[in-house]
């Protein structure tokens, strides 16, 4: 009889074209929108580019340390950290008004420093870090200019060393990170996932209510079949797993081969991750099907908004979301399905297999023995009066 | 107005959901508007980065050099723990990690050069900036102890000099006095297509379909009431309902924001917002045309709305999203309303201009108005089916 109840089960999941959705189209759709919206994102706001920046003369006037110096970070330094034009003050000024440099060293008796003001771009955070190193370069001469005029004025023989002292070199050294890919964006897909995983709860909400007879017509002929409830649950609930899995595997190979995202980690252990969250979405749906007698809209309703807000405390919508709880509400981040699961994706991408892991998955199987424990309790020994 | 009595009782069906929505979505916008308001408020004479340091040292040199990062970035001392120091640097809760290890001072004060590690973001702006800031600090160090300085008063001259080169930046213009308290007002007039959308996509979408179906239509049709008459009662429901939502929405504005809502740029806002509200009833109308199930309301809602919000700057501001992405965006209404959004508020970097400003409502009409020809176009075509 199990294996009856899990082949039929199969059959009718893979015939709901609108629980098929939520699993195997809307992913792909929105990760296809989110490779458009995220692709370059990073390579616009976050990797250093050369920063464009005027140079203007007063009068032919040159200043050959400053000149040395500018000219040095751009030839010797991979990527450049300027890209130079020569020009007058008032073609620069308009430059930097329309956004084309981003500052103008405007060399005289002195060298100065002008630049637009950041309150006008705003949110445009990338031009003010772009200032804030003209800004560190600028202080960076006129410090060392100071340095040498002191020094100098005390001791003329000072001259003599000075040269290799003022060369820019770094005095640190990065630590090896990891392997992994750093790009935070690959988060958001992580969240899409996470989502994926949660939204399998329609399947689970479905069992539970095509076992309720109050529910469904399908409720009250499988309450009158032979069939013991705890066999057909368990079998549905099995075929929905397995299916909702197979069918999010699709979009997880798409995400991977097709649009080319770097999760950092082989398909076994994603389709490890995502198995976990199968099985606790469809458990978290089992559990909201199995709640009273509530309508069908209803219930779909709490699941799209239930999933979409524990997508959103994980970092679906708003990256930095999960530190933000983290910070007011750690036991949330604990609790909250898709940010085990997402977890386990950074896990993976950043540390490879660790205790960590296998602790999100531990809790992603503890959750769902709990949804499916209660929803059982929920459901177990209910009988119907013959009316 | 039997009918538009009835479109009130039927959307009473779904007043619990619509709630439910209202309550978690209107939370999201205001999370969003307020926090988004911390992030980036960022000046550029002082950009702050978070930068997280390990004194292995615990030296005077190494308390000097902390102390004059803590004066320009926001500082945290922290333990070495690589896993959670990774975590944060993943999530850019931090931007930089230092690690002066020990003996920092005494290779400090024997001129060595390799002196403290770090964990950072390869290539990234915001590595190459406090990268920068140390090796600018320490290089000016060396120079004053090659001088003959000690290294006590190498760190004092030294932390003179930059102090003095600091702020000498000169700055072209100066934005106008008022419009900081107007930021988050800004934010969650972006974040508000989402929220409205969702809700009327939800809320109208079903009460429509109820109409469509074909028993109630041919009982409504075989009553005294015309079709244009009952028509207009949809539409008047529609309007009543679609105004509503759209009314919460600013009384939330105006209990959280205060007056600041009713100066020239916030009424600008509101005035932009009622621009989405024909577009979503027309897309509204247009799905209900074909007798979606409340499952496929859902589906709908989610792909249109998270999908128009992440293409159009509603989710990533405009100026960070692709050009091609930005090609294809200016075929969706929301496109033109963040457009108006960033001109009001400036964050597009352009200055406001009214001509602009309208010229985006106008296209934001007429994308209702084709939106509403498409709805009628197929809604008579399901008819004659």
């Amino acid at each position: 009889m199990f294996w009856h109840e899990f082949v039929y089960e199969i059959r009718r999941l893979l015939r709901q074209k609108e629980e098929l959705f939520w699993v195997l189209m809307f992913p792909v759709i929105l990760g296809t929108l989110f490779y458009f919206a995220f692709g370059s994102i990073n390579n616009t706001t976050e990797n250093f580019h050369t920063i464009p920046v005027a140079v203007c003369r007063e009068n032919g006037a040159d200043n050959r340390a400053f000149t040395e110096t500018l000219t040095a970070l751009c030839e010797e330094t991979c990527p450049p950290y300027f890209d130079v034009s020569e020009t007058d003050f008032h073609t620069a000024k308009k430059m930097l008004q329309e956004n084309k440099v981003r500052g103008i060293f405007r060399i005289g008796e002195e060298v100065t420093l002008l630049c637009a003001s950041v309150e006008a771009e705003n949110m445009n955070s990338t031009l003010a870090i772009e200032q804030s190193i003209l800004e560190m370069f600028f202080q960076d001469y006129r410090a060392s200019e100071t340095a040498v005029t002191e020094l100098i004025a005390e001791n003329p023989a000072f001259a003599q060393k000075m040269p290799g002292l003022l060369e820019t070199v770094s005095y640190g050294s990065p630590k090896k990170l990891t392997d992994g890919n750093l790009d935070n964006t690959v988060q958001y897909f992580y969240n899409l996932i996470a989502m994926a995983c949660l939204f399998t709860s329609f399947a689970g909400a479905y069992i539970a209510m095509n076992n309720q007879a109050n529910l469904s017509a399908l409720g009250a002929r499988k309450c009158i079949s032979p069939c013991r409830k705890s066999v057909s649950v368990a079998a549905q609930f099995g075929s929905g797993i397995l299916t909702q899995f197979v069918c999010l595997a699709v979009p997880v190979v798409y995400l991977v081969y097709v649009l080319g995202i770097k999760f950092g980690v082989g398909l076994p252990l994603l389709f490890l991750t995502v198995f976990a969250g199968c099985v606790t979405g469809v458990a978290f749906g089992f559990f909201v099907g199995c709640i009273g007698k509530v309508a069908e809209g209803t219930k779909v309703g709490i699941l799209v908004s239930s999933s979409l807000f524990c997508c959103f405390l994980s970092g679906l919508m708003f990256g930095n979301m999960r530190n933000v709880v983290e910070k007011f509400c750690p036991f949330l981040n604990v609790i909250n399905p898709a940010v085990r699961i997402s977890d386990s994706f950074l896990t993976l991408n950043i540390y490879g297999v660790n205790g960590r892991y296998f602790g999100n998955l531990f809790a992603l199987f503890l959750m769902a023995a709990v949804f499916l424990a209660a929803g059982c309790m929920m459901i177990r020994r209910k009988t119907y009066a013959s009316i | 107005m039997q009918v538009f009595k009835a479109f009130f009782k039927t959307a009473r069906r779904s007043l619990p959901i619509n709630i439910m929505y209202f309550i978690i979505f209107s939370g999201i916008a205001l999370f969003l508007s307020r926090s988004s308001v911390d992030t980036d408020s960022q000046a550029f004479a002082s950009v702050a980065l978070d930068v997280a340091v390990i004194d292995a040292d615990r030296s005077d040199a190494s308390a000097a050099l902390t102390g004059y990062l803590a004066g320009i970035h926001n500082l945290t001392k922290l333990e070495y723990d690589r896993e959670a120091l990774l975590d944060r640097l993943f999530y850019r809760d931090i931007d930089f990690v230092l690690i002066l290890p020990k003996g920092f001072e005494e290779k400090l004060s024997g001129g060595e050069t390799d002196l403290y590690e770090t964990m950072q973001i390869p290539g990234v702006y915001s590595s190459v900036f406090v990268e920068g800031q140390i090796n600018t600090y320490l290089k000016a160090v060396r120079l004053y102890l090659a001088g003959g300085k000690s290294l006590a008063d190498a760190q004092s001259h030294t932390e003179k000099a930059l102090n003095a080169a600091a702020g000498q930046v000169r700055v072209l213009a100066q934005q106008e006095d008022g419009a900081s308290g107007m930021k988050g007002i800004y934010y969650y007039y972006q974040f508000l297509p989402y929220v409205i959308l969702s809700m009327i996509l939800s809320g109208i979408t079903p009460i429509l379909t109820t109409f469509w179906e074909e028993g109630l239509a041919k009982r409504i049709s075989c009553s005294s009431l015309g079709l244009s008459a009952k028509n207009l009662q949809l539409a008047l429901g529609s309007i009543v309902y679609c105004f509503g939502i759209w009314a919460l929405f600013q009384l939330i504005a105006r209990i959280f924001y205060g007056n600041v809502l009713f100066r020239e740029t916030g009424l600008l806002c509101m005035a932009n917002s009622i621009m989405i509200l024909p577009a979503a009833a027309a897309i509204a109308l247009i799905i209900s045309c074909f007798h979606p199930s409340s499952s496929m309301v859902s589906m709908c809602n989610n792909v249109i709305t998270l999908g128009m919000c992440f293409l159009c700057g509603v989710f990533i501001p405009q100026q960070q999203l692709g050009s091609n992405v930005c090609a294809v965006s200016k075929f969706l209404p929301f496109y033109w309303y963040i457009r108006n959004n960033d001109l009001v508020s400036g964050f597009g970097g352009t200055p406001f201009a009214g001509g602009a400003y309208w010229e985006n409502i106008g296209v934001q009409a007429l994308f209702a108005a084709a939106l509403f020809a498409l709805a009628l176009s197929v809604s008579k075509y399901r008819r004659g089916k």
